[in-house]
């Protein structure tokens, strides 16, 4: 189960706009590169009171614009980083599949990696041995299994994280657009192993640009739009609105 | 210390203790990949210390008037454990930013990063004392003894020394990439004023002898050596020092990291 209520969250920029020492050096000799009257803000906020209810049995798609805050509401749900207000509640062990290659060992072989993977989400040694043979016929790379990761294509990455994301026991799997990298007998195969994994009563969060992927794996759409909920329905509802809303909009 | 303030450190210790496997399979994996693609492998661990003593000594023995065998032995000692200082602080540093992957992607107690630098650190001591004590059979086999029984609690003493090290190092240098300069640049005049290749009659000299008495590697150095070369049990008041500083390095290392946890993620 989650739940966001008026959840905020803001990421500071300060480390990044403080300047170099170089710039402060020759600020003594009069040189100003920051504007004064459009001193920039010390912190961007990401959610701005986000609420939210996801129970179990739900396969949830997140949808909006570049910086909306899908990423960041994802993160937040694995705990990642810390909120600014509001308070959040997740029950369940997580699964998190963001950026293709995250969490690997690259000079590590794809089966020690499932081991590594597998123990950073709280699985023990013997629940994790016990499963690689599954873990290696659902990813179904072949060779390349007993090669270093780093020697994968960005498929065989994805391929390689979702089934070991979906073979270990968890009750929450969010993923961050990396549907794409995959092969269309993947993306079948994925998908159904989605639609099982939510029948155990688990939960699946996923953002996506793709809305017919979106329509096609989930039950429900929530479009975010600058940290906030914009709309929450059944999937073709809302990918229609989002999409009707789409092209360029001035705000 | 409140209650909740305890159950908190406690639950967060049962924590870190939980996800063991992962934190300790990893630092075997860095070790591993250190030599992936290399002939001799971990070998390199004992032969790197054996190939700078021996160079090393050639040039000192003349410096300090003494014996190949003594001199050589007394060296190689102190290259392994100053190697494991420099590694707490230096891998200790790169914690964080070579587990950025991990970080950003599964919550997990933050101390468990810098505490793989710290076992790697550990493993790569051990293996490189391994290669002392063939060095030491082959080169000065009488000082070998029963003595050498108080490596155990020597290997102790150093991994409560050089973890929070490893801690302090992993958080300033994820905050300040600055650190990683300035950390070079002190241990190289640290290893200047320490007893690693000099010998322990250069630091009886006025104003040595006050800061060599405080030097926590000073100390660390004298319970390596007198039980393995002098054949004497280690003094009880270099335990207290290296203890002390020991004490003094957890204390802001926790308190750092209390402050900083939730905080490392944004440093990226």
């Amino acid at each position: 189960m989650i739940r966001f209520d008026k959840v905020v969250l803001r990421y500071p920029v300060g480390p990044f706009v403080r300047g170099s020492i170089k710039s402060s050096f020759f600020r003594l000799f009069g040189h100003e590169p920051i504007d004064r009257a459009h001193k920039p803000r010390d912190h961007v906020t990401a959610l701005d009171g986000l609420d939210l209810t996801i129970g179990r049995g739900e396969r949830v798609g997140i949808i909006g614009r570049n910086g909306a805050g899908k990423s960041t509401t994802l993160q937040t749900i694995a705990g990642i980083y810390p909120i600014a207000g509001g308070t959040l509640t997740v029950s369940g062990k997580i699964q998190a599949l963001f950026n293709i290659g995250l969490g690997f060992e690259p000079d590590a072989t794809g089966r020690e990696n499932i081991l590594y993977r597998g123990l950073a989400m709280g699985c023990a040694p013997e629940e994790i041995t016990s499963r690689v043979e599954e873990i290696v016929a659902f990813a179904d790379i072949g060779d390349f299994i007993d090669l270093p990761v780093r020697t994968y294509s960005s498929g065989m990455y994805v391929r390689l994280a979702f089934a070991i994301s979906t073979y270990l026991e968890g009750d929450i799997l969010l993923i961050d657009e990396v549907f794409g990298a995959g092969d269309m007998v993947f993306q079948k195969r994925a998908q159904k192993r989605l639609r099982d994994l939510v029948n155990k009563a688990g939960i699946v969060v996923m953002v996506s640009h793709d809305t017919n992927l979106i329509r096609e794996v989930c039950n429900r759409v929530l479009w975010i739009e600058h940290g906030h909920l914009r709309a929450d329905g059944n999937p073709r509802d809302v990918t229609q609105a989002y999409i009707d809303a789409g092209g360029y909009y001035a705000e | 210390m409140s209650l909740s303030a305890l159950s908190r450190a406690a639950s967060y210790a049962g924590n870190t203790l939980r996800y063991r496997h992962f934190w300790t399979h990893l630092a075997f994996s860095d070790l591993r990949a250190r030599f992936r693609r290399s002939r001799l492998g971990i070998l390199w661990l004992a032969l790197q210390p054996l190939l700078l003593t021996i160079i090393m000594s050639g040039v000192f023995i003349f410096v300090f008037s003494q014996r190949f065998s003594d001199y050589s032995v007394y060296l190689f000692s102190g290259l392994i454990v100053w190697e494991f200082v420099t590694g707490c602080f230096v891998i200790g540093g790169m914690s964080y930013i070579a587990a950025e992957g991990y970080v950003r992607q599964v919550r997990l107690p933050m101390i468990i990063y810098p505490l793989k630098s710290a076992l790697y650190c550990c493993i790569v001591f051990m293996l490189a004392f391994s290669g002392f004590t063939l060095y030491a059979l082959a080169v000065k086999p009488q000082i070998v003894s029963l003595h050498w029984l108080y490596i155990l609690p020597f290997f102790l003493t150093l991994a409560v020394f050089g973890t929070p090290l490893a801690i302090l190092s992993a958080i300033v240098n994820i905050r300040f990439r600055d650190f990683q300069q300035g950390i070079t640049l002190f241990l190289q005049m640290l290893l200047y004023v320490s007893p690693v290749m000099m010998l322990p009659s250069v630091f009886e000299h006025r104003g040595l002898r006050e800061w060599n008495s405080i030097n926590p590697v000073s100390a660390l150095l004298e319970l390596f050596r007198a039980p393995l070369l002098e054949g004497t049990a280690p003094a009880l008041s270099s335990y207290l020092l290296v203890l002390a500083w020991a004490l003094l390095f957890w204390l802001l290392a926790l308190a750092l990291l209390a402050r900083n946890e939730r905080k490392i993620v944004f440093y990226y």
